[in-house]
């Protein structure tokens, strides 16, 4: 999974059938998405512009979050 | 006494989720032409025989509200009919806003407000089924907004958090025009354009159930973007491209080409930009005239998505409204 850059500060919706309106809010700086919904969300940022691509995510193959291996996560950086 | 028809302003609100009806619209304004409130009553002669040659009666199947009407392109209210047709927003800046509003896979769902003398009204579940970006000369720019929803409220309230009935509104005087109708440059050329349309439909469709005669929701079909546009041109190279595939070509092409499109209007600090950037284009070969004239190429497009996925409009606004 990518980082991404944001200069500024985002708000988006996007609506999804069944679903409603997905809503997030990013702040300025590097971001690391947190789930798949925010993924396509930064994915979209990307696509319009707004958002970069901070790496390829190459340095690990997945930040997923699992309770057990929560005390790795700083090692992500 | 009879009814006064100026004394009428629509209204709209954001709903949080289906079923959860606005109480008071977020942004309200007059309107140029239609009505504040359609209510479709669907009902036909009674197929019965009875004792005379006539129907004994009439069956209803159906009460459908909904939005018809057109009014002028007010800033901060665009922005919600924008969203509202196309679904999906992205907002930046800490004022003014960039509010960047592109195709989503569904559309959020609206409380419309009509008023018309003491009369309010409302229909909660609305989506928009299509809003017109309409401009003519040096005209102030129309928007064409039409939606259907679920239930109608016929006592609601209409008080406004955002009037913009006497705000400032975009004109085409203010406007700067691109047309490339082969992509070739990669940047769509300035245009002399005389007028124009772009129209997002999403071919809406009511859910009716057993049990409610009123629709239980309103369902997204295909989104289709079509653009129109009055050129003025200083030669024939634009038609030739599209029948041919190249300015210069000498037979008929196989296959469409794509070209691109971006439209802008300012007013005061606020701007608003409309951009297709895969558009197959037509256009039949201009009329003449025997009293003379420039001559007018009409440009109908279709904008679709990308080869590179994305959005077949991007509609970039700036303004002072913070959220949608």
């Amino acid at each position: 999974m990518s980082n991404y850059r944001l200069p500024s500060d985002v708000h988006t919706e996007t609506n999804f059938a069944g679903v409603g309106i997905i809503e997030h809010d990013f702040k300025a700086g590097v971001v690391t998405p947190k789930d798949d919904a925010e993924q396509i969300a930064l994915d979209r940022l990307v696509e319009l512009g707004i958002a970069t691509v901070e790496d390829a995510g190459s340095k690990k193959q997945s930040t997923k979050v699992v309770e057990p291996s929560m005390t790795d996560l700083p090692s992500e950086e | 006494m009879a009814i006064q028809s100026a004394l009428a302003q629509v209204g709209v609100a954001k709903q949080s989720a289906k079923g959860s009806a606005a109480s008071n619209p977020t942004f309200g304004h007059g309107v140029t032409n239609g009505t504040v409130l359609t209510v479709d009553v669907s009902q036909a002669l009674a197929d019965q025989t009875s004792g005379a040659r006539v129907s004994p009666g009439v069956d209803r199947t159906g009460v459908m509200p909904g939005m018809d009407f057109s009014c002028r392109a007010h800033s901060k209210t665009l922005g919600l009919y924008l969203y509202g047709v196309l679904g999906s927003l992205a907002t930046t800046g800490a004022g003014p806003y960039t509010h960047t509003i592109t195709s989503g896979a569904d559309l959020p769902y609206l409380t419309s407000f009509g008023k018309l003398g003491s009369n309010i009204y409302a229909v909660q579940d609305m989506k928009l089924d299509s809003v017109g970006i309409n401009f003519n000369g040096t005209e102030p720019v129309e928007v064409a907004v039409s939606g259907m929803g679920t239930v109608a409220n016929y006592a609601a309230t209409f008080t406004a958090g955002t009037d913009d009935t006497l705000a400032s509104y975009f004109a085409a005087h203010t406007g700067t025009f691109s047309v490339d109708v082969d992509g070739g440059s990669g940047t769509a050329a300035t245009a002399k354009i005389a007028s124009g349309s772009i129209t997002i439909n999403n071919n809406l469709e009511t859910i009716m159930i057993s049990g409610s005669i009123s629709p239980d929701d309103v369902f997204v079909g295909r989104q289709e973007v079509e653009v129109s546009f009055d050129i003025i041109p200083d030669d024939l190279a634009m038609w030739r491209t599209i029948v041919t595939g190249t300015s210069t070509g000498t037979s008929a092409a196989a296959t469409p080409v794509y070209g691109s499109f971006s439209i802008a209007f300012t007013n005061g600090s606020d701007t608003v930009t409309l951009a297709g950037t895969r558009v197959a284009f037509t256009a039949d070969f201009p009329d003449v005239d025997p009293a003379g004239g420039p001559v007018t190429i009409s440009l109908a497009g279709l904008a679709v998505q990308p080869a590179n996925g994305g959005t077949p409009v991007t509609a970039t606004l700036v303004n002072s409204q913070a959220s949608y």
